[in-house]
C-alpha cells in the first residue's frame, strides 16, 4: 500500500463506511450470483460427466440398439472384428422403487468376466467368483453405498422395485466399493450379473449396449469394419458422442442461466460506477489539491483504479463463498429441472475449485474497475482550477441530457440490428447482445427522464403545495448525472424482471393454451415406472390396450408411443398414435391448414407432421420429406405438416401408429390416453381399470385435469430459478439507490442544514430525501417496465427462437408488470429510508459553519 | 424578547474542552437593532447559533419569548425558527435549485399556506429589496448582493420576531456591502422585527441602536 492511497483512499473507505459497505454488499451479490450460477451449471455437467464417464468406462466404441435393445448374437460379432481388443455386453435399465416411486435406480447388467478391461477401478475386488451369490442369485444386485444409507438398505435385504409396469424383487447381495461408478447417477446405480438381468428384466436374448475397446490409434479402422458387419438399425458410435448429446441438450438452458446471473453483474457495475463517480466528486477538492501539487494523472489514476480494485477484491472475496452457499441452496432446483426437462442425472454435490475462486474475484476485480473508468478518466482529464469549483461535473451532465439521449436511441436501432442476426454456433449471441443494448438506450434515456420529471413534478408540487417534493424535483434536476445512474440500475434490474415476467407469462400462456387444447383425454394410463423413470417408461406391448378397452365406461383408447431417435446427428422423438382417434377427439395445433382433414390424411398413409423446433432446425416444411432411421434401414415421409410442440425442445415426428409399428415393429406403448362414455364417473372408471389390470400390470392414472396441472408445475419450477434471479438483481439496485441517495444527502449536507435552520422539521427532512429516492425510483421504473417489454419481444422472437424454436404468442401481463413495477418502486422508497434518517440527524451548527 | 443568562459554550477538542462562549449575559427588547461586533473567534456566530436555536448552551440559559431554549424540543425549536426567527447568511445559502421567487416563497411553504397566497407574499418581498425583475431568475444568474437581498426578503416573508444576520456582508465589496446594511436597517423598522446582526466590521456599529463587542468569548466591557 502506497503512502497516497493510505493517506487518502484508505481513510476515506473507512470514513464512509455506510457507503463503502453498500457498496461492496452489491459487488459481492453479484458475484456470488455468477460464481452460484457458474457452480450449479458446472454440477449438472459433472454429473452428466461423472455418469457416462462411469458407465462407459474405458470403453472406446459402443453399440447400442433401439428402443427393444439389440440381439445379443451381435455380441459375437463384435468380438469377432479384427482390431476389437475386448468387449464388454450391458443390459441397462431404469426402474422404480415400488414404496417410492419418484426414487429412480438404474440397473447396470454386467459380465464380470468381461469388466476387468472397462471399469476395472470401480470392481476391484469385485465378484468374479463363480461361487458368489452375485452371480448364482437372478435376482442379486450390488448397490451403491450412499443408495443404500438414504433408503435404509443392507446386505441380505430385499427390494422391490418397479420395471415398466411389472413389480420385480431384487436382493442386496453386496455393496459396491466407492469409485466414479458409486458417484454415478447419483448413486442410485444397482449392479447385476448380465445373465440374472436379462432374465429378471424379460430381456432374455438381447443387450442394450456393448462396450467396445481397441487400440485407440485404431479407432477409426475398427469403427469402419465394425460399420461393414453390423446389422442395420444399431448405432456404432463413440461414448463421447453420448456426453456431447447431453451437454448440448442443456446448454441453452445453461446459457440462459449465466445470461441472467450477469444482469446481476450488469447493475453492480452502475453501483460501482455510482460510488466511484461521488468518490471523486466528494474529493474533488482534494484530487484538485493533489494534481496542483504537482501528482501526475498516472499516479493518480493508479490511486483511483488501486481504489475500484479494492471494491472489487472486498466483493470478490465476500461474494466467492457467498455464492458456493447460494449453489447449495439453488442446486436442488436446478437439478431438479435439468432432471424433469432433460432426464439427466441427479446433480449432487458443488465443487468450488480454486480456477473459479478466481474467476469470481477477477470479475469482481474487472467489474469495479470497468464500471470506475468513466469517472476516473473525467477526474484526470480536468484541469485542476476547475475541479476545485464545485458542480462543474452536474453541469457538463447537464449539458449531455440531449446527446445522451440521442445515444440511447442509437442503441436501440443497434439492438434492433443484432435482433436480425443468427445465432453463433446455435447460441443466440446477438440475441442477448440486442437485449443489452436495448438496456442501455434505455440507460442513456434516464438523464433526460429526470430532467422532464422534475419539469412535470416542480409546477405541480408547487401548485400542490407539496414542498418536500418540489425541493426534491429540484435536486433531480440539478443533479441529473448522479441520479440517472441509480435510476439506470433500478431500471435495469426491473427491467429483466419485467421481461422475464412477460416472457415466462407469454410461454405459460402459450404452453396453456397448447395443452387446452391437445390433451382431450379423460385420463391417462402409463406404467408405473414413469414417474422416476421418466418418458422413455413404457408397456412392452399393447396388452394393457386391449383390457382397457373392455372396460365398462371406456369409449375409446389411444396408444400413444414415443420413443428417442437420432436424427441428422440430433436426438429427436418419434410420436405414434392413433391419428383417426386424435381427429374425431382431439387436435393437433399446426401451424396451417385443417387440423383434422390433416389427421385423417396422416392416418390414411399420406405421410408425418414435424414440430416446429425440428422444422426449423432442419430446414423442413410442409410439402417436403424426412428421412428417418427405422430398424430396418432408412425410410422417407412426405411431410404434411408442421405442429407446435411445447414438450420437448428437441424436435419430434408425429405418425399414425399403423406406419410407426410397420416401420419399427415396436408394439410398446408409452401413455394409453382414455376417453370415457358421456356420463361415465371417471372414478368408477378409474377403480375398474385398477381392478383389471392389476396383478399383472402396475400403472399411474392421471386424469386431464391432474396432468395439466403436473405439466403447469414442472413449467413454474423451470422458472422458479429465473425469478429468484430476478429478486437477486432487484435487491442489487435497491442497495443502488440507497447508495445514490446517501451520497446526495452527503453532498447536500449544507443544503440540508440551511432548510433545518429556515425551520424545516426533521420529518420534513426525511420526506424529501424519500421524496428524492421515490423520484429517482420513478424514472427507473418507468424506463424499466418500457425497456423490459423490449427486452421480453428480443427474447421471446429472438432468443427463445434461437435457443429452442418455438413459437411464443406474445402476453403483455398487465398485472404482474404493474406488480413488479410496483416493487421496484417500493424498493427504491425503501432505499431512501437509510440516508432520509441520516439527513434528518445531522448536527446543524457543524453542517452550517462547514465552509 | 431575547434575554442571555450567564450563557457559555464549550466543545470538546480531544482531551480538553475549548470554551467559545463564556459568561455572556445580554438583554435585547423587541424591536432593537442590535450590532454585535468582534474579531474572527472571538465568539459572535456562537452566540448568533445560541439565539438562531440551532445550539444549546452549555451552561446558562438563552431566553426566548419568556421560554428557555434547552428546555425545549428539537420539534418545538424547529417551529420557533420556522415561525419566529429568520436567518441571513453569508454565504447566502439559496437553495440553487429554486428560482428567486421559490427560495423566498420557501418558509412560508414549509408552513404550508396556499400557493397562490405564497407567490403573491413572495413577489411582496422581491419588490421591498428591490428585485422584481430578477424573480424568475436562477441563484447563479444573480450577483452576490442580489442574492442576500432574496436571502434577506427570506428572512422576513414570515413576519418572524427576530431577524438574526450572521455576516451578511462578508461575502460582498463594500458598496454592495453598506447596500444591505441600509436594506436591513431600512426593513427591520418597518417589520417591526428585533435585529441581532453580527458583523466583524467596527463600522456597522452605526446602524444598530446598540452595539456589544465581543472578545475572546466574553463580552467586551
Amino acid at each position: 500500500m502506497t503512502p497516497l492511497f493510505r493517506y487518502t483512499t484508505a481513510r476515506h473507505l473507512a470514513r464512509a463506511k455506510l457507503r463503502t459497505a453498500l457498496t461492496m454488499v452489491g459487488i459481492a451479490l453479484g458475484v456470488a450470483l455468477y460464481v452460484a450460477i457458474r457452480l450449479c451449471n458446472d454440477s449438472v455437467s459433472a454429473s452428466f460427466r461423472d455418469t457416462m464417464s462411469a458407465l462407459s468406462g474405458a470403453a472406446t466404441l459402443e453399440v447400442v440398439g433401439g428402443q427393444e435393445g439389440l440381439d445379443e448374437a451381435v455380441y459375437a460379432t463384435v468380438a469377432e472384428t479384427p482390431g476389437v481388443t475386448a468387449v464388454a455386453p450391458i443390459i441397462q435399465r431404469t426402474v422404480a422403487l415400488e414404496r417410492e416411486p419418484s426414487v429412480s435406480l438404474t440397473i447396470v447388467g454386467i459380465d464380470p468376466f468381461s469388466e476387468a478391461a472397462f471399469r476395472a477401478d470401480e470392481l476391484d475386488g469385485g465378484p468374479t467368483d463363480p461361487a458368489e451369490p452375485f452371480l448364482l442369485d437372478p435376482t442379486a444386485v450390488l448397490l451403491t453405498r450412499s443408495f443404500a444409507h438414504r433408503h435404509g438398505l443392507a446386505v441380505g435385504q430385499t427390494i422391490r422395485v418397479v420395471d415398466e409396469d411389472r413389480a420385480v424383487t431384487l436382493t442386496v447381495a453386496g455393496l459396491l466399493p466407492p469409485g466414479r461408478l458409486a458417484r454415478a447417477q447419483g448413486g442410485g446405480i444397482a449392479l447385476m450379473d448380465i445373465a440374472s438381468a436379462q432374465w429378471t428384466l424379460g430381456r432374455l436374448g438381447t443387450l442394450d449396449r456393448i462396450d467396445i475397446l481397441t487400440d485407440p490409434a485404431a479407432v477409426d479402422t475398427v469403427s469402419a469394419a465394425l460399420q461393414r458387419r453390423l446389422p442395420a438399425g444399431l448405432t456404432l458410435q463413440r461414448p463421447e458422442r453420448r456426453l456431447a448429446h447431453a451437454e448440448r441438450v442443456v446448454r441453452s438452458f445453461q446459457v440462459n442461466l449465466t445470461a441472467l446471473s450477469g444482469i446481476a453483474l450488469l447493475v453492480g457495475l452502475f453501483l460501482i460506477y455510482n460510488t466511484m463517480t461521488y468518490a471523486w466528486l466528494r474529493r474533488r477538492a482534494e484530487i484538485g489539491l493533489l494534481r496542483a501539487l504537482g501528482v501526475t494523472r498516472r499516479r493518480l489514476f493508479a490511486l483511483l483504479a488501486a481504489e475500484s480494485l479494492a471494491f472489487g477484491a472486498v466483493g470478490g472475496l465476500i461474494g466467492v463463498p457467498l455464492g458456493a452457499l447460494l449453489a447449495w441452496a439453488a442446486l436442488g432446483t436446478v437439478s431438479r429441472t435439468v432432471e424433469a426437462l432433460y432426464q439427466g442425472a441427479p446433480a449432487q454435490t458443488i465443487a468450488l475449485t480454486p480456477a473459479l475462486a478466481a474467476e469470481g474475484l477477477a470479475l469482481g476485480c474487472a467489474v469495479a474497475v470497468v464500471a470506475a473508468m468513466i469517472p476516473i478518466w473525467e477526474a484526470l482529464h480536468t484541469v485542476p482550477r476547475e475541479v476545485l469549483h464545485a458542480g462543474w461535473v452536474e453541469r457538463r451532465r447537464h449539458l449531455h441530457a440531449g446527446p445522451l439521449a440521442v445515444a440511447g436511441l442509437g442503441w436501440f436501432a443497434l439492438a434492433a440490428w443484432a435482433a436480425q442476426a443468427g445465432p453463433v454456433n446455435g447460441i443466440p449471441l446477438f440475441g442477448y447482445a440486442a437485449a443489452l443494448f436495448v438496456v442501455l438506450g434505455g440507460t442513456c434515456l434516464a438523464p433526460l427522464a429526470g430532467l422532464a420529471l422534475a419539469r412535470v413534478v416542480d409546477p405541480l408540487a408547487l401548485r400542490l403545495g407539496w414542498v418536500e417534493a418540489r425541493i426534491a424535483g429540484g435536486t433531480l434536476a440539478s443533479t441529473p448525472g448522479r441520479t440517472a445512474v441509480a435510476a439506470g440500475a433500478l431500471m435495469t434490474a426491473l427491467a429483466m424482471m419485467v421481461s422475464v415476467i412477460v416472457m415466462v407469462g407469454s410461454f405459460r400462456r402459450t404452453v396453456e393454451r397448447w395443452i387446452a387444447e391437445t390433451i382431450s383425454a379423460d385420463m391417462f394410463v402409463t406404467p408405473a415406472a414413469r414417474a422416476a423413470v421418466g418418458p422413455s417408461a413404457h408397456f412392452p406391448d399393447d396388452s394393457v390396450v386391449t383390457v382397457l378397452r373392455a372396460v365398462p365406461g371406456v369409449a375409446a383408447v389411444d396408444p400413444y408411443r414415443q420413443i428417442p431417435i437420432q436424427y441428422s446427428g440430433h436426438p429427436i422423438l418419434v410420436s405414434a398414435r392413433d391419428l383417426t382417434l386424435v381427429a374425431q377427439r382431439s387436435t393437433v395445433l399446426f401451424e396451417r391448414g385443417d387440423p383434422p382433414e390433416m389427421l385423417r390424411q396422416m392416418a390414411a398413409g399420406a405421410g408425418v407432421a414435424v414440430s416446429e423446433v425440428l422444422a426449423r432446425s432442419h430446414g423442413l416444411r410442409a410439402g417436403g420429406v424426412i428421412t428417418l432411421p427405422a430398424p430396418a434401414g432408412p425410410v422417407t415421409f412426405p411431410i404434411v405438416g408442421v405442429f407446435f410442440d411445447y414438450a420437448t425442445d428437441g424436435g419430434r415426428v408425429l405418425m399414425d401408429r399403423s406406419a410407426f409399428s410397420s416401420h419399427w415393429k415396436d408394439s410398446g406403448v408409452t401413455a394409453a390416453a382414455v376417453y370415457l362414455d358421456p356420463g361415465a364417473d371417471i372414478e368408477n372408471v378409474r377403480t375398474a381399470i385398477t381392478r383389471a389390470l392389476t396383478p399383472l400390470h402396475r400403472v399411474t392414472m392421471t386424469s386431464n385435469r391432474e396432468l395439466k396441472r403436473e405439466v403447469l408445475e414442472v413449467f413454474d419450477q423451470t422458472f422458479a430459478i429465473t425469478r429468484a434471479l430476478d429478486l437477486v438483481a432487484l435487491a442489487v439496485a435497491m442497495l443502488g439507490v440507497a447508495n445514490t441517495v446517501l451520497a446526495i444527502v452527503l453532498e447536500r449536507r449544507r443544503e440540508i442544514g440551511v432548510l433545518r435552520a429556515l425551520g424545516t422539521t426533521r420529518r420534513q427532512i426525511g420526506r424529501i430525501v424519500v421524496c428524492e429516492a421515490g423520484l429517482i425510483g420513478l424514472v427507473g421504473t418507468v424506463l424499466g417496465a418500457a425497456t423490459g417489454f423490449g427486452v421480453a419481444l428480443i427474447l421471446i422472437r429472438v432468443v427463445n427462437v434461437q435457443s429452442f424454436g418455438w413459437t411464443i404468442r406474445f402476453w403483455w401481463g398487465p398485472t404482474e408488470v404493474l406488480a413488479a413495477a410496483g416493487l421496484a418502486f417500493a424498493a427504491a422508497l425503501a432505499a431512501g429510508w437509510l440516508p432520509a434518517r441520516h439527513a434528518a440527524r445531522s448536527p446543524l451548527v457543524e453542517v452550517l459553519t462547514d465552509e | 424578547m431575547i434575554r442571555l443568562d450567564d450563557v457559555g459554550k464549550a466543545y470538546r477538542r480531544g482531551s480538553h474542552t475549548l470554551w467559545a462562549l463564556r459568561g455572556v449575559s445580554l438583554e435585547i427588547p423587541a424591536g432593537e437593532f442590535h450590532v454585535v461586533v468582534g474579531p474572527s473567534g472571538s465568539g459572535k456566530s456562537t452566540l448568533l447559533h445560541l439565539m438562531a436555536t440551532l445550539d444549546v448552551p452549555t451552561e446558562g440559559t438563552v431566553w426566548l419569548d419568556g421560554r428557555a431554549t434547552a428546555a425545549c424540543s428539537d420539534e418545538t425549536l424547529t417551529l420557533l425558527r420556522r415561525d419566529r426567527i429568520g436567518l441571513v447568511f453569508q454565504a447566502f445559502n439559496l437553495l440553487p435549485y429554486l428560482t428567486s421567487r421559490e427560495n423566498v416563497a420557501l418558509p412560508r411553504l414549509l408552513q404550508r399556506l396556499p400557493h397562490r397566497q405564497v407567490r403573491r407574499e413572495a413577489d411582496e418581498w422581491l419588490d421591498a429589496v428591490g428585485l422584481t425583475a430578477r424573480a424568475d431568475h436562477w441563484p447563479h444568474e444573480l450577483s452576490g448582493g442580489e442574492a442576500q437581498r432574496v436571502a434577506i426578503a427570506r428572512a422576513l416573508i414570515t413576519q418572524p420576531r427576530l431577524l438574526l444576520a450572521d455576516e451578511p456582508t462578508g461575502n460582498l465589496d463594500s458598496a454592495r456591502g453598506l447596500e444591505i446594511l441600509t436594506l436591513l436597517a431600512t426593513l427591520a423598522p418597518k417589520s417591526g422585527v428585533t435585529t441581532v446582526l453580527v458583523t466583524h466590521s467596527a463600522d456597522a456599529a452605526r446602524f444598530g441602536h446598540r452595539t456589544t463587542r465581543l472578545r475572546d468569548g466574553r463580552i467586551d466591557p
